[in-house]
């Protein structure tokens, strides 16, 4: 049984439990394309002033390597995969297939590499998001940043404390059966867009 | 860059600080679509950082309106001015409201960034102010910060070495 954790308050609850179950999904479309086992080994929705989001990797100067996609249809969102640059090296090895430690550097290859885990996850995601709400949710094509943790994650914090002074941080930890990889789906849903979500499952 | 013994006060999201201390440095980290705001008046030695999330308060007020451009500019001019500082004095300089996220079809939907640097032009401009230099847009993350001590305004980014503005 994999160890779930919400925080959150009662409002955001239904909607909470959606995100997780669009993140379990997102590592199930990862382990369908590297065809590998992978284990979701923690999964926890909570609430944290947004100002702290950026020490979940380091702080705002960390420099981080990130998948991004933007989410329009029903609402429009943000999406982010972020990693430590080592582990986004290992990701990519684990997606190239190639022994681990392969991957030095990230070039246009391994950042299109990267991309389509994002764009695999992305749309894993928002499809079982899609199904149990009936909210049409498209990801854009996605970009694959390597920056300042602060300043790849401002747009969506921007959107966020438009509304409220704290973020919803939905992470999901995994891991291969080796450990050969572990990292984290990490979603930012907007305040707006959980109560969308919510509103919409309590009228089915 | 000599080191001395300067402590560093963050100007975290949405926030507006002076300091008069010389042994202070004020910061805004890992600056995406935010920008710096950073000012300082070289006669009465005084200085002001406020860290722009977005650019239109649309009337709201209280604690938080502070991260909204046309709140944070008038606010941060205030304070200076509590602490001593004359606002026709003031030297100002602006940094950040990168685009990050630049993907096909994505391009034009998240320019928060160009917004935030157009109201903040604008709120300068009611007051008749210009900044003396802008290191603002592009696609990459910026750290800002003001060294009181000396007025100087430094920028940097991942990898590279920090540049005066």
């Amino acid at each position: 049984m994999v160890k779930q954790v919400i925080a959150v308050e009662d409002s955001l609850k239904e909607g909470a439990r959606l995100v997780l179950l669009g993140s379990q999904n997102a590592i199930t479309g990862l382990s369908q394309m590297v065809d590998r086992e992978i284990e979701m080994t923690a999964v926890s929705a909570r609430q944290i002033p947004v100002d702290e989001v950026p020490d979940l990797f380091g702080g705002r100067e960390e420099v981080a390597v990130a998948v991004y996609l933007a989410v329009t249809g029903a609402t429009e969102g943000h999406m982010f995969l972020v990693y430590p640059p080592k582990t986004a090296m290992s990701l990519v090895d684990l997606l190239l297939g190639q022994e681990p430690g392969t991957t030095q550097e990230l070039t246009e290859m391994e950042a299109s590499a990267l991309g389509e885990m994002g764009n695999i996850m992305g749309s894993f995601y928002l499809n079982a998001l899609s199904d149990a709400s009936g909210l049409v949710l498209m990801p854009s094509p996605p970009a694959v940043i390597m920056d300042m943790a602060g300043s790849i994650l401002d747009v969506a914090l921007a959107d966020i404390l438009d509304e409220s002074d704290d973020a919803l941080v939905v992470e999901a930890v995994f891991s291969t059966e080796d450990q050969q990889i572990t990292g984290n789906f990490l979603v930012l849903p907007s305040p707006a867009f959980l109560r969308q979500l919510s509103q919409t499952v309590a009228k089915k | 860059m000599t080191v001395s013994n300067v402590t560093t006060i963050m100007v975290g999201l949405g926030e507006v600080k002076i300091s008069k201390d010389p042994e202070l440095v004020l910061a805004c980290l890992g600056l995406g679509s935010c920008v710096a705001i950073s000012v300082f008046d070289p006669v009465a030695k005084v200085g002001g950082m406020a860290h722009v999330v977005l650019p239109k308060s649309n009337g709201k007020t209280g604690e938080r309106a502070s991260r909204y451009a046309d709140v944070a500019v008038p606010l941060l001019f205030e304070r200076l001015k509590e602490g001593g500082a004359v606002e026709s004095r003031c030297v100002v300089n602006i940094a950040g409201g990168a685009q990050m996220s630049v993907a096909l079809g994505i391009g034009t939907a998240f320019k928060i960034g160009e917004d935030n640097i157009a109201a903040i032009h604008a709120a300068l401009k009611a007051k008749g102010l210009k900044p003396k230099a802008a290191d603002t847009g592009g696609r990459k993350g910026r750290t800002v910060r003001l060294f009181i001590e000396t007025g100087k305004t430094m920028v940097s980014s991942a990898g590279n070495e920090s540049r005066e503005l």
